[in-house]
């Protein structure tokens, strides 16, 4: 276990060296000056000198890159070209926001996907297993920009039970601002007994953490069925439904244990999915975390903030899977 | 002997005739489930659009981007069966004419991610030295890193573009099919046949040919059809960002978000696109899941 922690650990550190450096090559390959773009569009050509010493795209790109990993060592990732703030500072605060529908979304998908697939397995061929196939179905096809659309024009237009898009709504903005503490609005909110508040985030929330919820959904439950009902032909589990153990206890515990391997493998795959639905999930509904910050840079071509962005992704999509590994190696013995 | 001749063919014969029944009994299996047939109607009925879309279309001009103004963002009516966007573009032609992009674009991608990725893996596969191995690493590289974020940096890179788009999406998507197959090569290759060939003093080449491509076919091919809908959506993905198609043509994803703008109240022009975009791809995703279900039984789905 020690060796395979230690493996893991050494194929993570080099899976994020290479991310960087191929970050790095890509970002100084994009289209534009740089320093034209971070001076913006009327300046003069001495002042865009001036940027580009100061930025040090003067050197050649070798010492570009040796300076480029020690300051990113250093938590350091430059200067964003849109915002003129450090990335780091804008992805610390972006990230809490964006990270409140992630965990959510993320967590009703697990629990919610497993739930529906063991529910489908155990009632293999019924009516209800047809049901929850035919949602499955159109959960993993729906895309989830149309989805996140049809649910403002459903719940907001038709109904009018949830609001259309932001965070919180304007005039609590100025009775009851939310304090930045943890920058997650909702620990936040708690922390200072801020309820208006905090009622108030949680019914902006419902919208956005739905619609990042439906794909990932729709894929664990359908996986977990079949890995389910593939392991339930296996001969232990007729034994031990010859030795009289209840159905229930088969599913839930003989059954579901030994088919969790591949789910996790998805749960932690979901995590990207997830990452990545952010971006349209929070143009849609004006969320100002991650995603909203990550489009932003794509349409001005800020290449430090997409830098920043994409060393993020890339970190917490292989981190994920790597943690999932680890998960799948104490839940199920068996791997090698 | 003439007996013995005479029971080979027998035996030819038998396997003909079983062979036979093999495809009817695949038929069959298929006609016996109605959604899969439904999907199939469905999908015959909308490539068949996208495929005659100029002769299809009310308005072809208007859905390969003529401006109609003076019917600008008019509700569906006869006139206009499903309403005009923002520059009075007729809706159905766009869509028809969208078709084209998105399904067409989707099989392009998966089939050439598939014509570099079956290669690949046989290689890897059968070639555990230096190569093989080199391929492996390669592949693994690429799915350390998700698909749509590798894709969608390489059309930020070469300039967003239809043609751009598709390319950025196959880049990400070979490696899958070469996994798929290195996996299934390295349990074929243990099989009998494939060792008496290789003491018989085959060739790599013509073993890799001859036993190991017939042998994968069947599970490229499920992945191929499963992959398709995933493929539509990840078009949708790239050009609803105005990274893949430019306007003023037509593609699903583009014209959701054109519809995106004004969503509360001429809801027509997002919601006939997503809905064209979400029919399609359910359609794909349970045919393809019908056809691995009969083509590969036994195996666990994913």
């Amino acid at each position: 276990m020690l060796l395979f922690l230690f493996k893991r650990f050494a194929g993570l550190i080099a899976l994020l060296v290479v991310l960087s450096t191929l970050v790095f090559f890509f970002t100084r390959s994009l289209p534009g000056d740089v320093a034209a773009l971070y001076v913006g569009g009327t300046a003069k050509a001495e002042e865009i000198e001036r940027a580009r010493v100061e930025l040090g795209l003067d050197k050649p790109l070798i010492v570009q890159y040796k300076c480029y990993i020690q300051k990113l060592l250093q938590g350091d990732m430059g200067i964003s070209l849109r915002t003129h703030r450090p990335v780091m500072q804008d992805l610390m605060e972006k990230i809490p926001m964006s990270m409140e529908l992630v965990c959510w979304a993320l967590l009703f998908a697990a629990s919610g996907g497993v739930l529906l697939g063991v529910t489908a397995a155990y009632h293999q061929g019924s009516l209800l297993d047809e049901v929850i196939k035919w949602f499955t179905s159109a959960a993993v096809s729906i895309p989830i920009f149309f989805f996140a659309l049809l649910l403002q024009l459903f719940f907001f237009n038709v109904l009018g039970w949830f609001p259309l898009q932001g965070r919180l709504d304007t005039f609590l903005e100025f009775s009851n601002p939310i304090e930045n503490i943890t920058g997650f609005s909702l620990v936040d909110t708690i922390i200072t007994g801020n309820f208006a508040a905090f009622f108030n985030v949680a019914w902006h929330m419902v919208l956005p953490v739905a619609a990042l919820t439906i794909g990932p959904l729709g894929i664990i439950a359908r996986l977990t069925r079949s890995a389910l009902l593939d392991v339930m032909q296996q001969d232990y589990i007729l034994a031990a439904r010859a030795s009289g153990i209840s159905e229930w206890v088969l599913f839930f515990y003989y059954g579901l244990r030994n088919a969790l391997s591949p789910v996790l493998t998805v749960i932690g795959l979901s995590v990207a999915l997830i990452l990545l639905s952010t971006f349209y999930v929070e143009m849609i509904f004006n969320w100002p975390g991650i995603g909203y910050y990550a489009l932003a840079a794509i349409m001005s071509l800020d290449y430090t903030a997409l830098m920043g962005v994409s060393l993020m992704i890339g970190t917490v999509y292989v981190m994920a899977n790597t943690l999932m590994d680890i998960v799948r190696r104490i839940v199920d013995p068996r791997i090698k | 002997m003439e007996l013995q001749a005479e029971s080979y063919e027998q035996m030819a014969k038998q396997v003909v005739k079983e062979h036979r029944q093999v495809k009817w009994f695949l038929l069959g299996q298929l006609l016996k489930r109605k959604a899969a047939m439904l999907s199939l109607i469905i999908l015959v009925l909308t490539v068949t659009a996208a495929l005659f879309a100029p002769w299809v279309a009310p308005y072809p001009d208007q859905g390969m981007g003529a401006v109609n103004i003076s019917q600008r963002l008019s509700p569906p009516s006869n006139e206009h069966l499903l309403g005009t966007d923002i520059y009075g573009r007729d809706m159905l032609s766009r869509v028809i004419c969208g078709a084209r992009i998105s399904i067409f674009g989707g099989m392009f991608i998966v089939v050439t991610a598939a014509f570099i990725g079956v290669p690949l893996g046989l290689w890897a596969g059968y070639n555990e030295g230096k190569s093989g191995a080199v391929i492996i690493k390669v592949v693994e590289l690429f799915l350390s890193f998700p698909a749509t974020l590798i894709a969608m940096a390489i059309t930020i890179l070469f300039g967003a573009g239809w043609s751009t788009a598709l390319i950025a999406l196959v880049i990400p998507w070979w490696p899958w099919y070469t996994r798929l197959v290195q996996g299934e090569v390295l349990s074929i290759k243990q099989m009998l046949y494939v060792e008496a060939a290789r003491m018989l003093g085959y060739g790599k080449i013509y073993i890799i040919f001859r036993h190991l491509l017939p042998n994968v076919i069947t599970p490229v091919i499920v992945m191929i059809l499963l992959d398709l809908g995933p493929a539509i959506i990840a078009i949708g993905l790239l050009s609803f960002l105005g990274l893949g198609t430019q306007p003023p043509m037509a593609d699903w994803g583009l014209m959701v978000w054109e519809g995106a703008q004004n969503i509360l109240s001429e809801w027509w022009i997002a919601i006939v696109p997503g809905c064209a975009m979400f029919i399609v791809v359910t359609a794909f995703n349970i045919f393809g899941d019908a056809l691995k279900d009969i083509l590969t039984p036994g195996r666990s789905s994913g």
